[in-house]
């Protein structure tokens, strides 16, 4: 028998690598009849700010080669929707619930997690500092090493769980950022968010989506991913969560090569529903064809 | 009740230029899907990612018939497929074109005919007469009108074949001798959806359009496929894939 565990810290374990990605997947029961989140090791909620929000107007998406442009803008229901309408349902689930995090102001984010920090059904809150597609609080959290550690500082002190800070690709030296959150408290890391990108419509001349510039997620981004994990395993301790572009059982062996101690899984969640499906038989089959009993030790096993 | 699962395509034909129709079993939801709904399908390992969204246009058995036309990459790899071509199919997804009244119109805009088609054959199993206004850009593009039951007017863009212009004029021109009131049902590209959301406006009857746009998922989770919504104050955006792709007209804002 393969052992999937995953340790992100003596308390914070998961039955698999496998996490949702924020934003493709929902609050966590939408598409529950499709995609079991029990299959999963735990769900990242779609970002959540304390009022509602409607996000940006359309063009939202566009497709590119192995890719995806979004600039949905942070579309979501608001802290106490999300508390009236999903309690129920995530506090009968036996994964992770991770509660992803927007703000315009560090205020905004420090009220969000104030609202959930008694519920015991949340295991870890991740914080979007990431945004590529947001005027306000967004990426200018996660831009500047100041601005994100005091960021950082004040959510951990108003929180007692797992923190994870989300990070953006869109930075010279994602090092920087990296250590800015381990220093002022974080937990763990989550990367890489989305990478900026445009398409134009030649026919049109019109850009594909209403911002112009959005955020490029899917398969085209991972090699990216892989080599901003690769960098920042050498410079934080705190563990990293790797994101872009995985699609099969492959792509997480090889986050977890670069060193990433758990993977989120996200466009796929859209081009293939049967993805973590897949991805769980892989893995198990994988580790029995190499004799590996944990597959925690495949762990920054990359020889680089 | 909505599925993903595993098919086999079993008839893949041309109905008109660049218009195929594809045929499929899916016998869990060929009893329950309903004339506007959509099913999606996959193309796993393409550098295009997202899943192609297909009205239903049809219902034979446990067969689902979808037409598609060729204008892409993946629409030119449906156009090779053979019988006996494995396939994934998700469905029925979305909402469904509501029934009313006893005077149904149906404007079609080029392979908008699909969902259309399949509303033409449940309005006839409940013994609804209904008129087809369809439009074209050529005779070659028409589809074969055999399978419709109802009167039939045609209309081509370069006026090959019946009415010389769109589908919407032609509908015009015969506003007078409709009998009111009637219910209009459509799909077809924007600017003749746009056309008649106007004249639906102006002349007052009832309209119920059905939209595309591009979707990562289909499913109601990316919210790509907004649209701007007519009562901006109750909530601004409604998502083609999960609010619809049927609309009522009085829901749609298409100025602007």
């Amino acid at each position: 028998m393969v052992d999937l565990r995953t340790e992100l810290r003596p308390d914070f374990i998961l039955r698999n690598p496998l996490l949702t990605a924020s934003g493709t997947y929902g609050y966590g029961y939408e598409i529950a009849d499709l995609v079991d989140p029990e299959l999963f090791g735990g769900i990242v909620t779609k970002s959540l700010s304390l009022n509602p929000r409607v996000g940006n107007p359309p063009p939202r998406i566009a497709e590119t080669p192995s890719g995806m442009l979004n600039s949905i803008g942070l579309a979501n229901v608001g802290v106490d929707q999300f508390i009236a309408r999903q309690e129920e349902l995530l506090s009968g689930y036996s994964g992770k619930v991770i509660v992803n995090i927007a703000g315009r102001r560090e205020e905004e984010y420090a009220q969000v997690i104030r609202k959930l920090e008694e519920k015991k059904w949340i295991a870890a809150f991740e914080i979007n500092v990431s945004c590529p597609n947001v005027n306000e609080g967004g990426i200018e959290f996660g831009k500047d090493p100041l601005i994100l550690g005091r960021l950082v500082r004040k959510l951990r002190d108003a929180t007692d769980k797992f923190l994870i800070v989300k990070l953006s690709p869109n930075v010279t030296d994602i090092r920087i950022l990296a250590t800015a959150a381990q220093k002022n408290g974080a937990d763990a890391l989550s990367m890489i968010n989305t990478v900026y990108g445009a398409a134009i419509d030649i026919r049109t001349r019109k850009p594909k989506l209403n911002t112009v510039i959005g955020g490029l997620s899917g398969p085209a981004i991972r090699p990216i991913a892989i080599a901003y994990i690769l960098k920042t395993v050498k410079a934080v301790d705190i563990p990293i969560i790797g994101i872009g572009g995985i699609s099969n059982g492959a792509d997480v062996i090889e986050f977890l090569l670069a060193g990433a101690r758990a993977v989120q899984i996200g466009t796929a969640n859209f081009f293939n529903p049967g993805a973590v499906v897949e991805i769980l038989e892989f893995l198990t089959k994988f580790c029995l064809e190499n004799k590996i009993i944990c597959l925690q030790d495949l762990i920054g096993r990359a020889e680089v | 009740m909505r599925l993903f699962k595993d098919s086999v395509v079993l008839v893949n034909q041309m109905e008109a230029e660049d218009i195929y129709r594809l045929e499929f079993p899916f016998p869990e939801i060929s009893e329950i899907v309903a004339p506007g709904q959509f099913v999606n399908l996959y193309f796993p390992g393409r550098p295009q990612l997202f899943p192609r969204p297909f009205s239903v246009a049809g219902v034979r058995g446990e067969n689902i018939v979808i037409l598609y036309k060729n204008i892409g990459c993946l629409t030119a790899e449906m156009n090779r497929w053979q019988p006996g071509q494995a396939i994934r199919v998700l469905g029925p997804l979305g909402n469904c074109f509501t029934i009313q009244g006893e005077h149904h119109v149906i404007l079609a805009g080029g392979v908008g005919l699909a969902p259309l088609l399949f509303l033409n054959s449940r309005l006839a199993s409940l013994n609804q007469p209904c008129h087809l206004f369809i439009g074209a850009r050529t005779v070659a593009q028409l589809p074969a009108t055999n399978a419709i039951t109802g009167e039939i007017f045609t209309a081509t863009d370069d006026g090959s074949y019946g009415f010389h212009g769109n589908v919407v004029e032609c509908f015009r021109q015969k506003l007078d001798t409709m009998s009111r009131p009637f219910s209009v049902y459509a799909c077809g590209p924007d600017a003749m959806l746009a056309a008649l959301w106007r004249m639906s406006l102006e002349q007052g009857f009832d309209l119920q359009l059905s939209l595309e746009k591009i979707m990562a998922c289909g499913l109601g989770i990316c919210q790509g496929c907004a649209i701007k919504h007519a009562r901006e104050n109750e909530h601004p955006l409604r998502l083609i894939c999960q609010d619809g792709p049927v609309f009522n007209a009085k829901e749609l804002d298409f100025n602007g």
